[in-house]
C-alpha cells in the first residue's frame, strides 16, 4: 500500500517535468517584455503630464528617454529561442530514469518504511491487554486531558511520577488530586513528601505548610511528625527535632517499618558518633538530613557505588536503570551515555532488559 | 504511513529541485524554449512535495507520534493544539523545514506569477532558485531530518521549551523566514541577469515586487520577534542586538537599501550594477544568519569545531552560493552597460545617500555581529558587543539618513532644487521644531530622546507634505486619488519609520522600578500606582503557577488589572515568567514578578512605557506603506500587457 | 559636471561615509566592548577597578546572603579561584546555587564585583556558552556536545 502510494508520487513528479517536454510552445521574445515596459512607462509619463502631475519640460525629457530605450529594445528584439525534439528526449529519458532511482535510493538509505504510524491515541486503544506501566500512565493520561477534574487518576499517577524522578510532575498531580477530593492528612503528606524530594531532599517552607495541615487532621501521623522534625533539624534545630523524633519513637508501635530510621537519625543528632553504617535502606533519609554541600558528595558517592556494583553484576536491570536515571537528574549527560553504553552491552542477551534502557534512554534524552 | 509518506515527498522534492537546476539551465544555454520551460511545473511540483511533506511532519505533532524523533524531543501529549502545531517550527529540524517550504512556496510563486516575463530570465532564476532548494533539502535529509524514526516509541515527550510556548512563536517564525526567504528570489533573479548578461528597466520592474514582498514580511517579523521578547522575557526591552536578532537586521537593511535603488534603476536605467550587488547582498546576510542561527556557532566556537556537521554544511552552502554569486558578480558586472546621468541634487542623488547609509549600518551591524565570534576563534579572548557600541554607531547614522528622507522626497528625478525642496518642507521644519520645543519643555531630558522625538514628527510630517503639495494645486479629492498608490506607499512607509522613532525616543521617558511589594501597599509607576490584590497559585493544561492580581490605578480609581505570573512546566523543570501588561493609550504598564518572600512581600518590576507600542506601529504602518506600492497595478508587467493584448486597437 | 567628475564626487562622499563609519566603529570597539572572564582568569589579569567586565562561573554553594532591600551577595566560582560578588535587584528565576550564573559589572576598589545584572540558565541541557566554556576548560563541567 505505501509503496503505491510512492509509485504515485513519483509519477507525479516524474509527469512535472514530461509535461512541458511534450508540449510544443512558442517562444515569447525575450524582447517583449521590455517593449511593453517601456511603451507603458511613455504612457504613464503622457498620463501624468495630461493631469498635469509633471512639468511638461520634465515629461519631454523622461519622455525621449523612454522613447530611446524603447527603440534601443526594437532594434535588438530577434528571437534565438528553437525546439529540439532531440534535447526533449534526453531530458525524458533522463528524468524517467533518474528521478525514480534518486528517490529510492536515497529514501532506501534514510526511510524507515516499515515502521507505521504511532498517533498516541492509536496506541492507547491498540494495547488495552497490555500491562506495562508507561503505557498505563499515558492512558491516564490520556484520560485526564479530557476529564482534568479526576482526582482520583491524579492520585494514581502522581505515585508513578515520584518513582520515577518526576517530582515536580507528582507534586502537581499531588496538588490537584488533594483540590478535587478534599484533604486529608494522608493526602497532604503525600503532596509534602513529593515538594522534599522536588527541592532535592530540603522540606521546603511549602512541604512544612503541607505536613502540618496532615497534622491538623491527624495528630498522630507518624510521617508528617517525622518531616516536620526533619525540617528543624536541617534548619539547624536539633533540639526541636530531638524532641519530635524521640516522641514519635515513643508513641510509635514497636514493629514501624520507619523506626530504625528515625532511631539512626536521632542518634546522629545527638552527636552519638554513628559507628556502625547505617543499614543502605536508610540512607536515603540520612542523605536528606544533610547540609546542602555535602549531600549532593554523598549522592555522588552512593552512585558511584551503585556502578562498582554493577561493573561486578551487569545483569541487574533495575540497577542499570536507576544508575542512567541518577546520571540524567545529576545532569551529568556524559557519564549517563557511559552508563547507557554499559547496560547495553551487559545486557546484550536480555532483549526485555535491553528495551527497558532503551526506553528509558529515550525518555531522559541520554546519549542522542 | 502517513509520516514515511512525508518522508519520502522530501526526498523527492529533492530529487526535483536537482531536475529544476539542471534541465532549465541547460535549456537557457541550449536556447531550447522546451527545456526552459520545465522550469515552471517542476517548481510548482517541488513545493507540493514540500508541503506534503511538512503536512505529514505537522500531522504527527498533532497526534503525538512518538514514533519521531522530533516529536518526542519537542512535543508533549497534554500540550495545548496551537503549540503542537508551532512547536513544529519551534526546533532545529522543523524550522529548517520550514525554510525550504517558504523557498520552495518563492519558486512556485515566480513559476505561476511571471507569464510576461521573458522565458530565459525565468529558466535562469528558477533554476537558481533550484540549486539552492536543493542544497538546503540535502542539508535537511543528510543533517537534520526531521523524519528520524525509533522502533519502541516512548509514551511520552518532552515538550516544547516553555519560553517557545507563546503565541508569539505561531507568528513570528513564519513571517520572518518569509522575509529571509522572499530575499532569495531576488538573488535568484541577480543571478539569473548575470548569467544571461541581460540587465535594464524592465528586469527592475520585475524584481520589485519581490523584493517589496520580501521586506514587508522581514518587517512585520521583526517588529513580532521583537514584541515578542519584550512582553516573555519579563526585561520589559525590545530589542538586545543579540546575534539572533542582529541575523535578521542585516539582511533588512540590506532589503531597505534595495528597496530604494531599484527605484531608481526602474525609473532611471542607472545604478544597476549596484542593484546587482544588493541583490546578491539581502541574500547572502539572511544565508549568514541562518547560519548564525542553525550552525550552533553562537553557542560556542569551540563546539561548532568539534561537532562540525551541521556547521560546516550550512559554512559550505554560505560559501558556494554568496562565493559563486561574487565572482558571477565579479566577472559579469563589468560588462553591465552604464545608466544614465543624474545631478548630485536629484531624487536618485538622495537615494544614493540613503544606499551609502543603509549600507555602512549594515556593515556596522554585520562587524558588531561577527567580530566576537572572529576574534574568540582568532585569539580565544571572550567579549560581548552590545548596546552601547551598536548605539554608539548606528545612531549618527540613523538620525542624518532620518533628516534626509524628506528632502529626498521633495527632490525631482534627474535635476533637483534643493533650496526649493527645503521651502516646500517648511510645515515639517516647523512641526518638528515645535514638537522638539515641547518635549524638551515637557521632559526637559534625556537631550537624545528629545531630538529623536523632534525629528520624528519631522519625518511624519514631511512624509506627506509632497502628497498634501500636490493635492493642493487643485480639486484636493480628485487629485488625491489620481495619485499612484506607489507614492502613497512611499509617505506612508517613511511616517511609519517616523512613529517607530517617536516610540524609541520615548523609551527614554519611561519609568522603571524594583520594588518589594507588600499586599495592599500601592506603588508609584508613572503616572499611576499600582497595588497587590491578590497572589494564588493554579495549574495549566501543562504547568503550575503562581500569579499576582495588581490593580493599576489613576487618582485613585482602578483603572485596569494585570496578573503578572511565575510558571513552572513540569516536564522541562524550567520556570518562566510572565509578565502582565495593560495598554493605556500608546503606553504600557508592565510588571514582572520576582521573588516571593516568607513575610509576604513580593519583588516585582514595574515599567511605565509612555508610546511603547508606536514602535511595533511604526513597524506595522511601515509594511502597510510597502503593501500600497505593492498593489499599484503599475509594477505588474504582465497585468499591464495582458490589458493591452485585450484592445487590439490600441487608443493611444 | 562631467561624468568622470561626478563618479569622483560619488566616490569621494562614499569614501567621507565609510572613513566616518570606521571611525566610529573603532571608537566604539574601543570604548564598548566588554571581555569575558572566569573568576581564575580575572585573578591573573590584574584589570583595574571600575573596568566594565562579565564574569562567568558556578554560584558557590552556601555562600548567598541576601541582605535588606534586595542586596544579594554571593560567591561565583570555577572551582580554581574565587570572586566574591555583591548585586543589588532581582535575581533572575533560575538562579541557584550550584548553577551557572553570569554577572556584569565592574570590579570595586575592594577587590569585590559589583554586578549591575545577573543572568543564569539552569536546566539539564544549557548552559549558557561563556560559562560551559571557561568550566570545559577547567575540567569541571562534563556537558554533553552541543
Amino acid at each position: 500500500m505505501i509503496w503505491l502510494v510512492f509509485a504515485l508520487l513519483t509519477g507525479a513528479a516524474v509527469m512535472s517535468v514530461l509535461w512541458p517536454l511534450a508540449r510544443k510552445s512558442d517562444a515569447v521574445d525575450a524582447c517583449a517584455a521590455d517593449i511593453a515596459f517601456f511603451e507603458e512607462q511613455i504612457a504613464e509619463i503622457e498620463r501624468e503630464s495630461a493631469e498635469g502631475r509633471l512639468a511638461s519640460a520634465d515629461a519631454e525629457a523622461a519622455r525621449t528617454e523612454a522613447a530611446r530605450r524603447l527603440l534601443r529594445a526594437r532594434g535588438t528584439s530577434a528571437s534565438d529561442a528553437s525546439f529540439s525534439r532531440r534535447n526533449a528526449i534526453i531530458a525524458a529519458a533522463g528524468a524517467i530514469l533518474l528521478i525514480p532511482a534518486f528517490a529510492l535510493l536515497l529514501y532506501g538509505k534514510l526511510g524507515r518504511p516499515e515502521l507505521p504510524d504511532a498517533s498516541l491515541e492509536a496506541r492507547l486503544e491498540a494495547k488495552p491487554g497490555h500491562t506495562d506501566i508507561a503505557s498505563a500512565v499515558a492512558r491516564i493520561e490520556a484520560h485526564l486531558a479530557e476529564h482534568p477534574e479526576d482526582g482520583r487518576g491524579y492520585e494514581v499517577v502522581a505515585p508513578f511520577y515520584l518513582r520515577n524522578g518526576r517530582p515536580a510532575e507528582a507534586v502537581a498531580a499531588f496538588e490537584k488530586a488533594l483540590r478535587l477530593l478534599g484533604p486529608t492528612a494522608h493526602r497532604h503528606n503525600a503532596l509534602g513528601e513529593a515538594r522534599v524530594m522536588a527541592s532535592e531532599g530540603r522540606v521546603t517552607a511549602e512541604a512544612k505548610q503541607d505536613f502540618e495541615a496532615a497534622l491538623a487532621l491527624d495528630a498522630q501521623s507518624s510521617m508528617a511528625r517525622f518531616y516536620v522534625g526533619l525540617e528543624a533539624a536541617q534548619n539547624g534545630d536539633h533540639e526541636k527535632a530531638g524532641d519530635l523524633w524521640s516522641k514519635l519513637l515513643a508513641d510509635g508501635p514497636a514493629d514501624a517499618p520507619w523506626r530504625a530510621r528515625v532511631e539512626a537519625l536521632l542518634a546522629q543528632l545527638r552527636g552519638a558518633s554513628p559507628t556502625e553504617p547505617a543499614p543502605s535502606s536508610d540512607e536515603g533519609a540520612k542523605i536528606a538530613a544533610m547540609p546542602e554541600g555535602q549531600r549532593m558528595d554523598a549522592v555522588r558517592s552512593m552512585v558511584e557505588r551503585l556502578r562498582g556494583k554493577l561493573e561486578q553484576n551487569g545483569a541487574d536491570v533495575e540497577g542499570w536503570l536507576r544508575l542512567i536515571r541518577a546520571y540524567s537528574v545529576l545532569a551529568e549527560a556524559e557519564k549517563a551515555k557511559t552508563a547507557l553504553d554499559g547496560a547495553r552491552k551487559a545486557l546484550a542477551q536480555d532483549q526485555d532488559g535491553l528495551a527497558r534502557v532503551d526506553a528509558l534512554a529515550r525518555e531522559l534524552g541520554v546519549g542522542g | 504511513m502517513i509520516v514515511e509518506t512525508g518522508h519520502f515527498a522530501l526526498v523527492l522534492a529533492l530529487a526535483l529541485a536537482l531536475a529544476q537546476a539542471i534541465l532549465p539551465f541547460a535549456g537557457a544555454r541550449l536556447r531550447d524554449v522546451a527545456l526552459m520551460r520545465v522550469a515552471q511545473p517542476v517548481a510548482v511540483a517541488q513545493f507540493l512535495l514540500v508541503a506534503l511533506a511538512y503536512g505529514a511532519l505537522t500531522h504527527a505533532h498533532v497526534v503525538s507520534d512518538f514514533s519521531l524523533v522530533n516529536v518526542i524531543e519537542n512535543s508533549h501529549s497534554l500540550k495545548p493544539m496551537i503549540y503542537k502545531i508551532s512547536g513544529v517550527w519551534g526546533n532545529h529540524e522543523g524550522s529548517m523545514l520550514l525554510w525550504v517550504l517558504v523557498l520552495s512556496a518563492c519558486g512556485a510563486a515566480i513559476a505561476l506569477l511571471s507569464r510576461a516575463m521573458p522565458d530565459l530570465l525565468r529558466a535562469d532564476t528558477l533554476a537558481v532558485q533550484g540549486l539552492i532548494g536543493a542544497a538546503f533539502l540535502a542539508f535537511i535529509l543528510l543533517t537534520s531530518n526531521p523524519f528520524a524514526r525509533v522502533a519502541d516509541p516512548p509514551w511520552q515527550g518532552r515538550d516544547l521549551n516553555p519560553i517557545l510556548q507563546d503565541p508569539g512563536l505561531a507568528i513570528h517564525p513564519p513571517l520572518l523566514y518569509l522575509g529571509y526567504v522572499g530575499f532569495s528570489t531576488v538573488f535568484s533573479f541577480a543571478a539569473a541577469a548575470l548569467i544571461g548578461g541581460r540587465i535594464d528597466a524592465a528586469w527592475a520592474r520585475f524584481v520589485r515586487p519581490w523584493t517589496l514582498a520580501a521586506w514587508i514580511f522581514l518587517t512585520l517579523g521583526i517588529a513580532m520577534g521583537s514584541y515578542w521578547a519584550y512582553y516573555t522575557l519579563g526585561w520589559g526591552g525590545f530589542w538586545f542586538w543579540d546575534p539572533v536578532e542582529n541575523a535578521s537586521l542585516m539582511p533588512w537593511l540590506a532589503g531597505t537599501a534595495l528597496l530604494h535603488c531599484a527605484a531608481v534603476m526602474e525609473k532611471r536605467e542607472a545604478l544597476k550594477v549596484w542593484t546587482i550587488f544588493l541583490s546578491i547582498l539581502a541574500f547572502s546576510l539572511s544565508l549568514l544568519g541562518t547560519f548564525l542561527v542553525r550552525s550552533g556557532v553562537l553557542t560556542s566556537v569551540h563546539a561548532f569545531a568539534s561537532d562540525p556537521e551541521r556547521g560546516v554544511f550550512i559554512l559550505a552552502i554560505l560559501v558556494v552560493f554568496i562565493g559563486g554569486a561574487l565572482a558571477l558578480f565579479a566577472l559579469r558586472a563589468g560588462a553591465l552597460p552604464t545608466g544614465s546621468l543624474f545631478a548630485p541634487i536629484s531624487r536618485e542623488g538622495a537615494l544614493v545617500v540613503n544606499n551609502l547609509l543603509l549600507t555602512t549600518a549594515c556593515a556596522t551591524v554585520v562587524i558588531g555581529t561577527l567580530y566576537p565570534l572572529a576574534l574568540e576563534a582568532l585569539t580565544g579572548d571572550k567579549i560581548s558587543v552590545g548596546a552601547p557600541f551598536f548605539n554608539t554607531v548606528l545612531i549618527p547614522i540613523a538620525l542624518p539618513l532620518v533628516l534626509l528622507m524628506p528632502i529626498g522626497q521633495m527632490l525631482a528625478w534627474k535635476r533637483g532644487e534643493l533650496i526649493g525642496a527645503l521651502q516646500r518642507l517648511r510645515t515639517a521644519f516647523a512641526a518638528g521644531v515645535v514638537a522638539l520645543a515641547a518635549f524638551g519643555a515637557l521632559y526637559g531630558a534625556p537631550v537624545l530622546s528629545i531630538v529623536s522625538a523632534g525629528l520624528a514628527i519631522y519625518l511624519v510630517v514631511g512624509a506627506f507634505s509632497d502628497i498634501a503639495q500636490r493635492a493642493a494645486l487643485g480639486n484636493v479629492l480628485a487629485r488625491l486619488r489620481g495619485l499612484p498608490l506607489s507614492a502613497w506607499g512611499t509617505s506612508v512607509a517613511h511616517a511609519g519609520m517616523g512613529l517607530s522613532l517617536l516610540g524609541l525616543a520615548a523609551a527614554g521617558w519611561g519609568v522603571e522600578q524594583i520594588v518589594a511589594m507588600k499586599p495592599g501597599v500601592a506603588q508609584d509607576v508613572g503616572p499611576y500606582q499600582i497595588a497587590i490584590e491578590d497572589v494564588a497559585s493554579r495549574a495549566g493544561p501543562n504547568y503550575a503557577e503562581t500569579y499576582a492580581v495588581m490593580a493599576v490605578r489613576e487618582g485613585g480609581e482602578t483603572i485596569a488589572r494585570i496578573e503578572p505570573a511565575k510558571r513552572f512546566y513540569q516536564a522541562r523543570r524550567m520556570a518562566r515568567t510572565e509578565a502582565g501588561i495593560v495598554t493605556l493609550g500608546l503606553g504600557q504598564v508592565y510588571a514582572a514578578l520576582g521573588e516571593q518572600h516568607a513575610d509576604g512581600t513580593l519583588d516585582a518590576r514595574l515599567y511605565y512605557k509612555p508610546l511603547v507600542l508606536l514602535i511595533w506601529l511604526g513597524a506595522m504602518v511601515m509594511a502597510l506603506g510597502g503593501g500600497l506600492s505593492l498593489a499599484d497595478r503599475r509594477l505588474r508587467i504582465g497585468v499591464a500587457a495582458r490589458a493591452r493584448a485585450a484592445q487590439p486597437q490600441p487608443a493611444e | 559636471m562631467t561624468r568622470k567628475g561626478k563618479r569622483l564626487a560619488l566616490i569621494s562622499a562614499a569614501l567621507a561615509v565609510l572613513a566616518m563609519a570606521v571611525g566610529l566603529v573603532l571608537f566604539a570597539l574601543r570604548d564598548n566592548i566588554v571581555f569575558f572572564y572566569s573568576p581564575a582568569e580575572l585573578a591573573q589579569k590584574h584589570v583595574a577597578p571600575g573596568t566594565r567586565l562579565r564574569i562567568g562561573g558556578l554560584v558557590k554553594e552556601g555562600t548567598v546572603v541576601r541582605g535588606e532591600d534586595r542586596n544579594v551577595s554571593f560567591t561565583v566560582t570555577d572551582r580554581t579561584a574565587d570572586l566574591d560578588v555583591t548585586y543589588k535587584g532581582l535575581l533572575p528565576d533560575l538562579f541557584r546555587e550550584g548553577q551557572g550564573v553570569v554577572v556584569d559589572g565592574a570590579l570595586a576598589a575592594n577587590g569585590a564585583f559589583r554586578a549591575d545584572s545577573v543572568l543564569a540558565k539552569h536546566d539539564e541541557r544549557y548552559m549558557p556558552r561563556d560559562v560551559a566554556d571557561a568550566l570545559k576548560k577547567q575540567g569541571v563541567w562534563q556537558g554533553e556536545k552541543q
